[in-house]
């Protein structure tokens, strides 16, 4: 399922416009970024956790050319999913 | 939820009523055809997970997982970034030494030791001992480890520190090593720079930053260090000698003076080998070399631009007379990818040598 088709769903479910819906789906990852980026982390009932790691630095090598790189820290997001959505996702 | 509400401009009942349907749409996606994708917010996606065996840490018994599958989550680049803001500053950074000087370096250490204690002892005849020609070797070969030895712990500190400081870190030892060879580098560099600064090494970058003081005094510490290794080197054989002739037979002792004199003669040529007549090990000490191989890196030859239709190892052919000897181009450019280097890419064309 691609974003055309995730709007189109959507936009239907809400009895809004695609163009809306998008919209609406824009402003939910901005606040979810916003939200996340103060460390916090979001549940979402039976849905799952978006959570945000630290991913400390590392040096990594090159198998090639046996080159050396440091890699710096980074924070990266994390979902985990919901034991339901897990299971829902088992039962097929 | 409320925040939802909140910038949006719209009800509770409203957020609500999105967060459910877009989950719900989510759901329903993921079970249709296993991915969805949401612009601006990430992809989702259902994976299979084939069964595997586990031991359980408690009770040491074995146990089958089934297959399964799981719910993954993406981010897209932009929520990535986003996230990730706080960090953003920080580049992956590229070390200029390499573990495998660290594997030379004890490599070298080994075979000085070696050096060190077995010829003296073994030739008994003062005809081979005078000969200056293996104790040269000898004093040679100590003054590699010591000078590699002093970089890995420049090299630990990267790990500790931040990233910032380690990249001036990273980039110090090797303007150490290229005490000599210092000035034509840095004219190398700024033509690379102008040219293609793709290509361009961080390394570059810093050392035309520093003030040019630093960098001879960093030379003259290294040469100075290198000299006063080579002094106790000499000492420390002509030791050896004593030590090793004296305990089994007074008899010797006579071939003790004998052997003094070439030591104390070879101490000055090691007193000054560096301005004279440097030998290939110490050309190829200030290069990186490639671990394990029969070629040694002594110099530079004269840089290459590439032109339209010229391959790497068209080049390698055409200058050193084989292919195989691409590698050796890309290792000294650090090239990444090498079945596409860019016309006009200027390439610094390694002097190899046959090791010994």
């Amino acid at each position: 399922m691609n974003n055309k088709e995730f709007i189109g769903e959507l936009s239907q479910r809400l009895q809004t416009t695609p163009q809306d819906a998008q919209a609406l789906v824009n402003a939910f990852s901005e606040t979810l970024s916003s939200v996340l980026e103060e460390g916090d982390v979001l549940n979402f009932q039976n849905f799952g956790v978006f959570e945000v790691k630290k991913k400390l630095e590392r040096i990594i090598v090159n198998p090639s050319t046996k080159q050396r790189m440091l890699v710096p820290p980074k924070l990266t997001l994390s979902f985990k999913p919901s034991v339901r959505l897990k299971e829902q996702s088992n039962e097929e | 939820m409320s925040a939802l509400s909140q910038s949006e401009n719209i009800t509770k009942k409203k957020a609500e009523a999105f967060l459910r349907a877009f989950f719900d749409v989510v759901e329903t996606g993921l079970r249709a055809d296993k991915t969805v994708k949401v612009k601006n917010f990430g992809t989702f996606k259902v994976t299979e997970v084939s069964e595997r065996e586990s031991v359980n840490i408690q009770t040491g018994e074995r146990i089958q997982i089934d297959s399964h599958s799981k719910v993954s989550f993406t981010p897209d680049a932009s929520l990535k970034e986003q996230v990730n803001k706080p960090f953003s500053q920080f580049q992956t950074v590229v070390l200029s030494d390499d573990v495998d000087e660290d594997l030379l370096a004890k490599e070298a250490a080994k075979l000085g030791l070696m050096a060190e204690s077995q010829p003296e002892p073994v030739e008994p005849e003062p005809v081979a001992v005078s000969d200056p020609a293996p104790l040269v070797d000898v004093q040679t070969t100590p003054t590699e480890p010591v000078v590699a030895v002093e970089e890995p712990e420049a090299e630990v500190l990267p790990v500790a520190d931040e990233p910032v400081e380690s990249e001036d870190v990273a980039a110090e030892p090797a303007d150490s090593e290229e005490t000599a060879a210092d000035h034509t580098y840095r004219l190398i560099s700024e033509e690379d720079e102008t040219n293609e600064p793709e290509l361009n090494n961080e390394e570059y970058e810093y050392e035309d930053m520093k003030p040019i003081q630093s960098m001879s005094r960093l030379g003259i510490a290294t040469t100075l260090i290198i000299a006063a290794l080579c002094l106790i080197g000499t000492y420390v054989a002509g030791y050896y000698d004593v030590l090793h002739l004296n305990l089994p037979k007074k008899e010797l002792t006579t071939q003790n003076k004998q052997e003094a004199k070439p030591v104390e003669a070879q101490k000055k040529d090691v007193q000054n080998p560096e301005p004279q007549t440097l030998t290939n090990e110490q050309k190829a000490s200030k290069y990186e070399q490639i671990p394990n191989d029969e070629f040694i890196i002594i110099g530079e030859l004269e840089p290459h631009v590439m032109k339209s239709g010229e391959g790497l190892y068209m080049l390698a052919k055409k200058v050193y007379g084989d292919k195989a000897f691409a590698r050796h181009i890309i290792f000294f450019n650090q090239i990444k990818n090498p079945d596409n280097v860019p016309v006009g890419t200027t390439l610094r064309m390694p002097e190899l040598r046959k090791k010994k």
